[in-house]
């Protein structure tokens, strides 16, 4: 692509809203980021002693409230946060802005009392009653509900839709929403992703042998598997013209995606890290940048034994030229501080990599000492480092079922 | 790149609906006028309306459709084996291999510029081992129910039956994830999650990905399984269904006596093709996409007709010789849908003919809209007679119900427009042209 003029409009950062374990704002994240502290913790909502008393990364700073899902209040405060943080008003409201979220299972925690009760009921015979029971459950209930009510909280008529895609899910989502800009489906969209912290989802993690005994290790020798998180990441996106009409302060690109299928296993990766490869040669062609431009790579790294050997594999391909010569770009999965947010994962990443390039930092990767396979790669041990330049950062994201995203987020003029 | 001017055709059709597997099985079973609505067995029965539409398949049959050297039918959930039997179909038809067994590497290259976009809907499926599971941690020694709390005491005993498979399986992403192996396609894979409408708009953003140049093929649509005691229990609570313990009622769509409809189960998906990628491969073009939309509604406000006839528009700028509404037989929800296409397409409809699958096959969600698209597609083509229906129209939704099962144009040049809606306000509609 290069020496050709990109006819698409170009897609921008004006805003971010991010609640998480470190925090309830995006100022919270950035402090985990430069001080490298991980906000894991043992579980509190839930005795995790029968599990083995594993941690978790819940957003213990704010209380859970009486009859809002904990992911539906995640996502309103993201929401609250992303658009003061882009400066959007009455002006941005209507039918040029969408919301496109990823989900992993939503309000799924708004099902517990409906299934409590027919668990307790297995003949629901006067079941219309009990609908009646839970009528704001049943309304919230279903994935695409975050998406709707976001959209009224913040008064966009324009697209909306909910990916459900696991750990690529808000990764997916962003890289839809960059589509919908360019073709002109919106002026402006809200995307990103939030998933709560429950029982549920933590007793399939742990039937699948999938949670660590200890702290969450990426990339590291010693890693035995993923910690949970919660949190809800938003980031408000618009097209370079919009935003630069508007005079807002444009925090990054996100210059181009590509999201591919592995189409091997359900629940192993390809080892070989071919999806993934694949995902991101699409993000770098989309993004009109090769391997020798990424100044840093923010990986998955959820710390299970399968995902990050399978990502260090894809990167060795990707990066070959960079590491026979020893100019290896830093990786770093800043999942050790804020757990695995799942549906949220994907948005985190991105964000970590716009503050990244906002803030001249490179995100660490906590509780991490001995490298796998002894690679002698930069893995940003321990705190955030203080590195000008980082101009083109790569995000990577993989999930169950072979599903692979990659985003290019770029420093805005740098291109 | 993207290119919103890259031609889209269609160049292949799957469908696992209570009618049976294939096109053929919707052909035929439209055109008879018969229903496929039975009463639900076990607890199902028990919970309203009590009565549904099932594709009544022998499981040992699944395999004819599906790869179980690569694929576990134990591990995969009704509407994902749904959706793999309708891709496997839909790939059949459309002249591409249908799995890939060998994971030859030669082939699989040629796998890199197709994709698979599913709508589905997280809806827990029976999970028998986790109910059991549940059940006991729910039991407190002393006997008192305390809803779903863990007692650790009895945590062993109930992880021994819970299985990481029945989690796994239960994913959102699965559906998907399963059609991109079953067939090895290694391009983009996503479930949507919308609502009921979000089959639609997987064909929608299939078309999309196409025209950005991410893929060549799509395989996209929707699959569910509503056979769920919680989900049934809150679509009657929406007012969706008709009381049919009492009757051997099926839904009538846009007619006077309408009393809501009844849950169907279904496959459904399209072959999406750039155009010269399936003329470089000789294959038998059916239709071409003349647009794609969705637009969100404000519920109750005063553009809501507006909203979706401009919906349908963009989908079939030139109007539509067959129409292929959600028609559910709810006297709401059809009076709000005639509305937006008598405004969409005003005098045309007075020529068109519309197709309504709901009567045969009840309604099943994000399957749903794809099932009208095909239908509609099937009747354009000259291929699907249904069966004249007789209703009632005096309640509203004239031109539609007039318009049901009337003989129309058909073969190359016909037009075809189908839509679907959803409670979260998503109208989104596919439009197509005939072709030889």
């Amino acid at each position: 692509m290069a020496g050709v003029q990109d006819p698409r409009p170009r897609v921008v950062v004006t805003g971010i809203g991010a609640v998480s374990a470190a925090g309830p704002d995006r100022a919270s994240v950035l402090r985990a980021l430069k001080e490298g502290a991980s906000a894991l913790g043992p579980i509190e909502l839930f005795d995790g002693g029968p599990y083995g008393g594993q941690l978790a990364g819940e957003a213990r700073h704010l209380p859970r409230v009486a009859g809002e899902d904990r992911a539906l209040q995640l996502l309103r405060i993201a929401g609250d946060e992303v658009i003061a943080d882009a400066g959007w008003g009455d002006a941005q409201r209507g039918p040029e802005t969408a919301v496109v979220l990823g989900t992993c299972q939503g309000g799924i925690e708004n099902a517990k009392p409906i299934h409590r009760d027919y668990l307790h009921r297995p003949c629901p015979d006067a079941d219309v009653a009990e609908a009646a029971e839970h009528p704001r459950a049943f309304a919230e209930y279903r994935p695409g509900a975050g998406t709707t009510l976001l959209a009224e909280q913040i008064g966009a008529t324009g697209p909306r839709s909910t990916v459900g895609m696991v750990c690529v899910s808000s990764s997916v989502a962003l890289i839809h929403a960059i589509d919908l800009l360019r073709r002109g489906e919106a002026t402006r969209v809200v995307a990103g992703g939030f998933e709560s912290f429950t029982q549920f989802v933590f007793t399939g993690f742990h039937c699948i042998g999938a949670m660590a005994t200890g702290p969450l290790r990426p990339f590291d020798e010693r890693r035995d598997g993923t910690v949970l998180g919660e949190g809800a990441v938003l980031l408000a996106l618009e097209t370079a013209a919009s935003a630069e009409a508007r005079g807002a302060t444009i925090l990054a690109e996100l210059a181009g995606g590509g999201f591919a299928a592995d189409a091997f296993h359900m629940t192993a990766p390809d080892p070989k890290g071919g999806g993934l490869e694949r995902a991101i040669r699409q993000a770098f062609v989309d993004a009109g940048v090769g391997p020798g431009d990424i100044d840093y790579v923010s990986a998955h790294g959820t710390g299970t034994v399968f995902n990050d050997g399978m990502e260090s594999v894809a990167f060795e391909r990707l990066f070959s030229e960079r590491a026979e010569a020893g100019r290896m770009p830093p990786i770093s999965g800043v999942k050790a501080i804020f757990g695995h947010t799942l549906g949220a994962a994907g948005a985190l990443d991105a964000v970590a990599c716009v503050l990244a390039i906002e803030n001249d930092l490179l995100p660490p990767t906590a509780a991490h000492a001995e490298p796998l396979r002894d690679l002698p790669w930069d893995f940003v041990p321990g705190a955030g480092r203080s590195t000008p330049g980082l101009d083109v950062l790569l995000s990577t994201n993989s999930a169950f079922g072979g599903n692979n995203s990659a985003l290019v987020v770029r420093r805005w003029g740098s291109a | 790149m993207t290119d919103s001017t890259r031609s889209v055709v269609v160049t292949g059709v799957g469908l696992a609906t209570p009618l049976g597997v294939g096109r053929e099985a919707l052909v035929e079973g439209l055109a008879a006028g018969g229903s496929s609505f039975g009463p639900l067995e076990g607890l199902l029965g028990k919970v309203a309306p009590g009565r549904g539409a099932v594709l009544d398949l022998p499981r040992k049959r699944f395999k004819e459709w599906i790869n179980t050297r690569i694929l576990r039918l134990s591990t995969m959930t009704r509407q994902t084996t749904l959706g793999c039997i309708a891709a496997s179909d839909a790939a059949s038809s459309a002249g591409l291999p249908v799995d890939m067994v060998s994971r030859n590497p030669d082939d699989l290259e040629k796998h890199l510029d197709r994709g698979c976009f599913l709508g589905s809907f997280i809806v827990p499926p029976p999970f028998t081992k986790q109910v059991k599971a549940a059940r006991i941690l729910a039991r407190r020694p002393d006997g008192a129910d305390t809803g779903w709390v863990l007692d650790d005491a009895r945590l062993a005993e109930a992880m021994k039956m819970a299985s990481g498979f029945d989690f796994l399986r239960a994913l959102p992403n699965m559906p998907s994830s399963h059609l991109s192996i079953q067939l090895a396609y290694q391009g983009p894979a996503c479930t949507m999650l919308g609502s009921d409408s979000s089959g639609m708009q997987a064909i929608v953003q299939a078309i999309g990905t196409i025209r950005s140049g991410q893929a060549n093929v799509m395989v996209a649509g929707g699959a569910f399984c509503p056979f769920q005691e919680v989900h049934l229990a809150w679509q009657n609570h929406r007012g969706l269904y008709a009381d049919a313990r009492a009757s051997e009622a099926v839904p009538t769509p846009f007619a006077a006596g309408a009393a809501g409809t009844l849950p169907g189960e279904a496959g459904a998906v399209v072959v999406l093709e750039a155009r010269e990628h399936a003329e470089a491969r000789g294959a038998a073009i059916l239709a071409e996409i003349t647009g794609a939309a969705q637009r969100v509604l404000a519920p109750g406000e005063p553009d809501e007709v507006d909203v979706r006839a401009e919906t349908l528009s963009l989908a079939a700028p030139d109007g539509a010789g067959w129409l292929g509404p959600t028609a559910l037989g709810q006297t709401e929800l059809d009076r709000l849908e005639a509305a937006a296409y008598d405004l969409a397409f005003a005098d045309g409809l007075s020529d068109a003919a519309a197709v309504a699958v709901s009567p045969a096959v009840g309604f099943s969600g994000p399957a749903h809209g794809p099932t009208q698209l095909i239908a509609a597609l099937l009747a354009a083509r000259g291929d699907l007679r249904p069966s004249r229906t007789a209703v009632d129209a005096a309640r509203g939704g004239a031109a539609l119900a007039a318009a049901r099962g009337r003989p129309a144009a058909t073969g190359p040049g016909t037009t075809a427009v189908a839509s679907s809606f959803s409670i979260d306000g998503i109208h989104a509609a596919v439009g197509v042209r005939v072709e030889g």
